[in-house]
């Protein structure tokens, strides 16, 4: 998706605004005219003016005309754009479930999914997975010793 | 002398050795498959380093990327393809070159002139730094100010492209630099009342999102291409070398000194060194018709300089904390938490990590020279390599990364968030580099601000009180003028123009 210079600036200016709103709140330091909200509003301000300057000139270059959110290349190609929203969704589900399944068995089936995705061969992916995934536990769980969760096989083994 | 040579002896410690082994390995390796930057490579490794002792960190970072910067020539000259931004500028050269059966000259140019550039930069980093170290040392809130200015201005300024976007990514980093409790008030801001906001934003997450997961989309959602077979060259690599060197002694030394002048201007790095140094061997060129055909002279240049930038981007860096590029922002934080903490101090607190961070550039320029010649003859093996292989792979060692730094799966979300907003910037044609220098920035210009302030009591006038700040003040304040008239300027002329058009 290509979203016009006008409508970017228009969400800077809304952005600006609302960060200026927040900072305004802030109390200065005792005994000060500054406090915690000096430097935020002056960054609230800041992207108001440029964000105005980015509609003007997308107003000035005739942009309104147009469409204000072109579709990118990338998003028309379904292959591509689905591509993206699996790799997006599979941290996702890493976010949500890294606690309960556990490192090892996740970090397989992504890879596993993504291999399978890009027209890896089965067999191929799996072994690089493994290998992969072993290669991790052995550098950061077991040299460095990064807690990373054990989750599904921690409960089957103890 | 006690330092320089419990610094050496530091380097020489075979697991340092090692360190740097394997370290040159991932840089050449990263630099020559397309697509895989030498930035994307060390945000990787900082997780890593977080593990190690200071030298070994430092050496990694180095060894990568020195490494990472020379062997994006490889696909350049073989395929075309720069193997990062540092090595488009003369691209069609190298290849050209390959093409008319002369592969072994390009690469060679690249590898020894590389090597020449960065240990040449690395002699200026040695000299310059500690000098310019004393001077900064009455240096005071004042001075940093301007110079965190300076540094913030030359980020937008070097940026290829719209100043506007470039200005607006600097605030982003700006604002995600002042979430948290750690400004000059200790007062909570934009946490929202979660605790887990109140120590800011992980740099480390933030910036392994912003370079490497926004290019992994990149890719993914990219027609992808496969890359075409490649020949590996066969002739020697080193022969005829050193008749370029005696040929072109003007292009190599100009090269260096431009890479480690441009390296050392905040925000500005190996890739705009690079375009600097072409352009500048084509104006002084005494053949300027051969250039783009095919010439070696460009390459002798410009690869020269982008080399010698990695050692200048150092030097503002130790010297005063702001950095050179997009690389040695992650090195800051890496000194943060390694307790060196960047400044004129820390060549009279720690000589002796100094001396060995120098031994280490001029190891790692050194061995450049085997490794690189080792990779050249690797380059079909390495560029065979699939990228619906790799990406996954790489995507995993991200989540792994970014959760290694706090063990905690919230740093793997903020990761997620800024690989979004990295790339949808992109996208637009934001840069993203001015957002990492504005979060590594962002809280020295508070700081210093705020004690300047309560230092002149309120008045403005005391910034411009001490010479060298006033000086720096001054040169701020004419940049940000000269951008903004010109840019009036030439839209002024250029509406002129189309109405003067419109009229006939």
């Amino acid at each position: 998706m290509r979203v016009s210079d006008f409508v970017f600036g228009m969400f800077f200016v809304v952005f600006g605004a609302a960060v200026l709103a927040y900072a305004l709140q802030l109390p200065a330091m005792p005994g000060q005219r500054y406090g915690a909200g000096t430097f935020p509003s002056l960054l609230g301000a800041a992207f108001m003016v440029c964000g105005g300057i980015l509609v003007w000139r997308g107003f000035a270059s005739g942009e309104l005309k147009s469409d204000l959110v072109a579709i990118a290349p990338w998003v028309r190609d379904r292959y591509l754009l689905t591509n993206v929203v699996i790799a997006l969704a599979l941290i996702i589900a890493y976010v949500l479930l890294d606690d309960y399944v556990g490192f090892a068995p996740l970090a397989f089936a992504i890879l596993m999914v993504l291999f399978l995705r890009f027209g890896v061969r089965p067999l191929r992916g799996a072994v690089i997975a493994a290998f992969t995934v072993l290669f991790i536990h052995l550098t950061f769980v077991t040299l460095l010793r990064v807690p990373l969760p054990g989750g599904l096989i921690d409960r089957l083994l103890w | 002398m006690d330092a320089f040579i419990a610094g050496i002896a530091m380097v020489l410690d075979p697991y340092v050795i090692a360190v740097i082994v394997a370290s040159s390995a991932l840089g050449l390796f990263v630099g020559a498959v397309p697509g895989l930057t030498a930035v994307m490579a060390i945000a990787l490794l900082v997780p890593v380093t977080f593990f190690m002792p200071p030298v070994p960190a430092l050496a990694a970072m180095v060894t990568t990327a020195a490494m990472g910067i020379f062997a994006a020539d490889i696909p350049s000259a073989l395929l075309r393809i720069p193997g990062s931004p540092a090595s488009a500028a003369y691209t069609d050269e190298a290849y050209n070159l390959t093409r008319k059966g002369q592969g072994e000259l390009a690469l060679g140019a690249g590898l020894v002139f590389s090597a020449v550039g960065g240990i040449l930069g690395t002699i200026v980093l040695v000299t310059a730094a500690p000098a310019l170290a004393e001077f900064a040392l009455n240096f005071s809130s004042f001075e940093y100010f301007w110079l965190v200015c300076l540094g913030l201005t030359c980020t937008v300024f070097v940026v290829q492209g719209s100043l506007l976007k470039a200005l607006l990514s600097l605030l982003l980093g700006l604002l995600v630099a002042s979430v948290g409790m750690d400004n000059p008030a200790a007062y909570p801001r934009f946490t929202f009342g979660s605790v887990n906001l109140t120590a800011g934003i992980e740099f480390i997450p933030a910036m392994i999102g912003l370079f490497a997961i926004a290019e992994l989309l990149r890719m993914i959602g990219r027609p992808s291409y496969k890359l075409p077979p490649v020949q590996a060259p066969t002739g020697s690599i080193f022969a005829g070398q050193w008749r370029l060197a005696k040929q072109y002694p003007k292009q190599w030394l100009r090269g260096s000194a431009i890479g480690t002048l441009v390296g050392a201007l905040p925000g500005a790095g190996c890739d705009i060194a690079a375009w600097v140094a072409y352009a500048t061997s084509k104006r002084f060129s005494k053949e300027p018709e051969k250039f783009g055909t095919g010439h070696v002279e460009g390459i002798v240049e410009s690869g020269a300089s982008n080399n010698a930038a990695v050692s200048g981007t150092w030097i503002p860096a130790l010297v005063f904390g702001i950095p050179g590029d997009s690389i040695t922002a992650i090195v800051i934080g890496v000194l943060y938490l390694k307790n060196l903490t960047p400044g004129p101090m820390i060549f009279h607190n720690q000589p002796e990590v100094m001396t060995a961070l120098f031994a280490v550039f001029f190891l790692a320029n050194l061995l450049m020279l085997p490794f690189g010649w080792l990779a050249i003859k690797l380059s079909v093996q390495i560029l065979r390599i699939s990228q619906p292989i790799l990406m996954p792979i790489i995507m995993i060692f991200c989540i792994v990364g970014a959760f290694a730094v706090t063990n905690s799966t919230l740093a793997v979300l903020i990761m997620l968030v800024f690989g979004i907003v990295g790339f949808v910037l992109e996208d637009h044609d934001f840069p993203v580099a001015p957002i990492i220098l504005g979060i590594v920035l962002g809280p020295l210009l508070e700081q210093n601000f705020f004690n300047s302030m309560i230092k002149a009591d309120g008045s403005v006038l005391a910034f411009f009180a001490r010479p060298i700040a006033g000086a720096l003040g001054i040169c701020t304040i004419l940049i940000w003028a000269g951008m903004v008239w010109f840019g009036v300027r030439d839209r002024l002329l250029r509406a002129r123009a189309t109405t003067q058009r419109g009229q006939m």
